[in-house]
Parts: structure tokens; C-alpha cells; sequence
């Protein structure tokens, strides 16, 4: 695809537009709003649809094994540490591809049954967005990039998994953990404090 | 993505790592497709003068690194010096940044070798004949992929008490560079507003009919927004919405405005003007 520059010329003055470069396609959530509807399949080919988890907390979390951003994450097992903290408080945590086929971190269900096993993740489940319809409706630029949605449906939070942009898994440790901390606060009835963060990542391989 | 490319990167390194050991880049999962240099514009140093060193960060073939503002993804390159004592380093003057997509999502950077030039200003009491000064600089370079990379530089420079000589080795480099670095513009050369949650910066004595702007940081402004871009003779008005990761309160606002961004190279202007109430 390349960039458009659309112009409108008037012979007074020129008002130029420069048309959204993004394509259309990136629709975007808004927090406080009804996190929009999907169906995926997961891992074992099983259709999973977001209307199977109402009533619960539910972390949508868009990855790809091979980004360095997600490895940071990964290799010291800090993002599993988290999907472990938290499923086992009920909430459901729904790992997102939307890596398409032929691009870096795609893998095929059973490709990701064993990249599971292998990172040791725990997720609820991996879901395969191969044509990147879920990820575009919700905007996903970046690996990592974190949706939260409350139990009664709304996106509490959507942004950065934690507040240092680095590569590297020795800033974890200084950093601030937004998804944590959005969690903890809704669950503690308080108000989530970053309800939305610039994500920083790999751009999300559609 | 296969190993192979990587393991023969691998052994590509290590050779290289011989012939160059100075300048050879690491990336943090490998081999980094990006090599940096620390260059300077002159061959010696003047105690009490600023001098201008570059960090020369060359990505590979169809490879890119980011600009301040990475855009949508990547992250900026970053120096972290490690200067003598007395003496103190400036901010990167950054080069104009490229629009770059990938899968739809946009970057700000160069695809091609950025010299990012930073004043470096010694003390005036200098006792010793040479100084060394040092940088770890660290990157990530894309393509499809994005490889984190980071070297540590330095470089020895004479100390003499006369006006320092250009370098020839690297005089070229740095006349273009600082030829095509975006314009500061003057107080009276440019304001900045923000009304509704969008925008405006008015040039009041530019006729810039394509401008593009480009904020300096990430979160004020979404790259690919619509930009409207009103020309009155000679006053140009460029409005944008903020981004929904913009602060709430925006106080001052920095970026570049890119007269027209087909041209090659793309004559740039430096906004940095307090936001008016």
C-alpha cells in the first residue's frame, strides 16, 4: 500500500487534506464503551467467542513470539507470571495473533499448541486473528498491546503493558505495570489510574 | 522467520567484529542489520568551545530506524554519553524523519544511514593533551522484523587551544546533514493553539501548501490524521486533532513541519513555541 495525499486546490486560498494515512480498516475502541463482539478460533480449532466470558474480566493481549518487545516479556516470564496471577483470580486472558500468514510470528493451530507449551503461557487461550479483522476493529498497532474489559463489558483500558518503552527485561522491574495496575484498581472498586498508554511494540505483523 | 539468515548474521558479525571492532553493532538477539559510527565534525577540541559530534547509525538495505517520534510502533534511537569531567553534551538535532508503513501501520524515522548530531561543549580549563568521549547508543532497526541493536563508541580527540579544523574525512557528511536539518524558526515565525482538542499551528510568513507536521512527541498527535492545511497568502495554518493518548494539559509543543514531503530532500522547519492560552 502506499501513502495517499489527497489535495482539494481553490484558487484563493489552498486547503490541502491530507487524507488519514491510516488505513480505514483500524477502527479503534473507545474506553467506557461495549468492547465490540468477536468470534476466533483458538488453538485446538475450537470457535471462541468474546460472548462466552460475560460477567468476567477479560485481558485481550495482542502477540508474536518473535518480536523482541514480546520476548522481553516473555523470557523472563513476566508476561506468564501475569496470566497466571490473574487467571487464577477468574479472569480470562485471551492471547491474540494477528500475524498473517507468511508474516514474522505466525504459526498454525498446532504450531501454537506447542509454542504455548514451550513459552509455558497461561492463558485462557491463544486466538488466531489471521486475517487481522479482530485486530484492526480494535486497533492493535503493537506486540504487546493490551485491552482490558470489565465484567459488565466495557474497555477499562487499552495501551502499553507497562510504562518503560525499552526492549530489554531488566526495565520490567522499574516499570509500572499497567494492566496490573487497571486490575487491581477496578477490582478494588477504585479508578483505574492510566485507563489508556500509547503501546509501544513491534508494529503487529497484519 | 527461518534462523538461517540469523546464525549467518551470527558468523557475519563475528568476521566483521575482527576487521572493525570499534564500530561493529550488537544487537541484543544477535546481530543487529545496523551499524553505528561516532564521527566528529572537527579533528580537535578547543577548551571552553562546543564542538559537534554525530552518531552515525546505518540500518541495512530496506532496513529503518525511528526518528524521536517513532509513530505507531519502533522506538526512538538513543545516545547515552559518557563525557570527561567539566564537559557537557547537548540534545540530538534530529534529522527529518521519512512516513514509513508496514501492514498498514506508520513510522517516523530514516531508511537510509542518519547522522544524529549532538553539540558537545568542553570546559574551559582543559590540562590534558587528548580526551576520549564515549557514547552507548542503542536502536532498533525494522524491516519486516524489528531487531534491537546497541554499540558503545568513543572516539579520541586532541585537545589544542586553537580554532578546531574541519575533519575532510567527515566534512561532506556533516554539510548535508546540517544543510538538511529542519530550520528553527523564530518567535515570530510561529505560533501554536489548541482549541476543541485540536491543533493549529500558524506559520505566519510561509506559504506551505503540502505541509505535513510532525509532533516530537508520541502521544500528542495520531501519524496518518488528517492534517488541514489552510493557505492565506503568505500564512499557513496547519490544524490536526490531538491524539486520545494526547495529555490533558499540553503546554508547549515541539515537531517539524515538512514543506512538502515528495520533495528530496524535504526542506524542514523546527516548531518549538509555547502553546498560546
Amino acid at each position: 500500500m502506499s501513502i495517499k495525499w489527497i489535495r482539494n486546490l481553490s484558487s484563493l486560498a489552498v486547503l490541502a487534506i491530507v487524507a488519514s494515512m491510516t488505513p480505514a480498516t483500524f477502527a479503534g475502541v473507545e474506553n467506557g464503551k461495549t468492547a465490540p463482539g468477536f468470534e476466533l478460533k483458538n488453538a485446538h480449532g475450537k470457535t471462541v467467542s468474546l460472548s462466552d466470558y460475560k460477567d468476567k474480566y477479560v485481558v485481550l493481549e495482542w502477540v508474536n513470539l518473535k518480536c523482541p518487545f514480546v520476548k522481553k516479556h516473555y523470557g523472563p516470564a513476566n508476561m506468564q507470571e501475569l496470566q497466571k496471577k490473574y487467571t487464577e483470580k477468574g479472569v480470562v486472558w485471551l492471547s491474540i495473533c494477528s500475524s498473517a500468514p507468511g508474516k514474522q510470528g505466525h504459526l498454525s493451530e498446532s504450531g501454537w499448541m506447542q509454542a504455548a507449551k514451550e513459552h509455558k503461557m497461561s492463558s485462557t487461550a491463544v486466538l488466531l486473528d489471521e486475517d487481522g479483522k479482530v485486530g484492526k476493529m480494535y486497533g492493535a498497532k503493537t506486540t504487546p498491546h493490551m485491552f482490558i474489559i470489565a465484567p459488565d463489558g466495557k474497555l477499562i483500558y487499552q495501551g502499553a503493558i507497562d510504562s518503560i518503552k525499552s526492549p530489554r527485561s531488566s526495565d520490567i522491574s522499574s516499570a509500572t505495570n499497567y494492566v496490573a495496575e487497571a486490575l487491581d484498581a477496578h477490582m478494588a472498586g477504585k479508578e483505574v489510574p492510566n485507563p489508556m498508554t500509547k503501546p509501544y511494540g513491534c508494529s503487529v505483523k497484519y | 522467520m527461518s534462523d538461517r539468515p540469523a546464525l549467518f548474521s551470527v558468523a557475519f558479525l563475528l568476521i566483521a567484529g575482527c576487521l572493525t571492532p570499534a564500530t561493529r553493532a550488537q544487537g541484543l538477539f544477535g546481530h543487529s542489520p545496523a551499524n553505528a559510527r561516532l564521527l566528529s565534525q572537527h579533528s580537535s577540541i578547543q577548551p571552553g568551545q562546543t564542538l559537534l559530534l554525530g552518531v552515525l547509525v546505518t540500518p541495512d538495505e530496506g532496513w529503518h530506524t525511528y526518528w524521536i517520534n517513532p509513530g505507531e510502533s519502533g522506538l526512538p534511537t538513543k545516545i547515552q554519553w559518557e563525557l570527561p569531567a567539566g564537559f557537557k553534551a547537548g540534545d540530538i538535532q534530529w534529522p527529518t524523519p521519512h512516513v514509513f508503513e508496514m501492514g498498514g501501520i506508520l513510522g517516523l524515522g530514516y531508511e537510509g544511514p542518519a547522522l544524529l548530531t549532538v553539540p558537545i561543549t568542553a570546559p574551559k580549563q582543559l590540562t590534558s593533551d587528548a580526551v576520549t568521549i564515549k557514547a552507548k547508543v542503542s536502536w532498533l532497526v525494522c524491516k519486516e522484523a524489528c531487531i534491537p541493536g546497541r554499540a558503545s563508541l568513543s572516539i579520541n580527540l586532541p585537545v589544542k587551544d586553537v580554532t578546531p579544523k574541519i575533519d575532510p574525512a567527515n566534512e561532506t557528511l556533516f554539510k548535508k546533514t546540517l544543510d538538511q536539518l529542519p530550520k528553527p524558526l523564530a518567535a515570530d515565525e510561529q505560533s501554536v493553539s489548541i482549541k476543541d482538542r485540536k491543533l493549529t499551528i500558524t506559520l505566519p510568513t510561509m506559504a506551505l501548501p503540502h505541509a505535513v507536521f510532525h509532533a516530537s512527541d508520541e502521544s500528542l498527535i495520531e501519524l496518518g490524521s488528517e492534517q488541514e492545511i489552510n493557505v492565506k497568502g503568505k500564512v499557513t495554518t496547519i490544524t490536526v486533532a490531538l491524539s486520545m493518548y494526547a495529555p490533558k494539559t499540553v503546554t508547549q509543543v515541539r515537531g517539524v513541519v515538512v514543506a512538502n514531503p515528495h520533495d528530496k530532500p524535504p526542506k524542514a522547519y523546527a516548531v518549538d513555541a509555547a502553546v498560546k492560552p
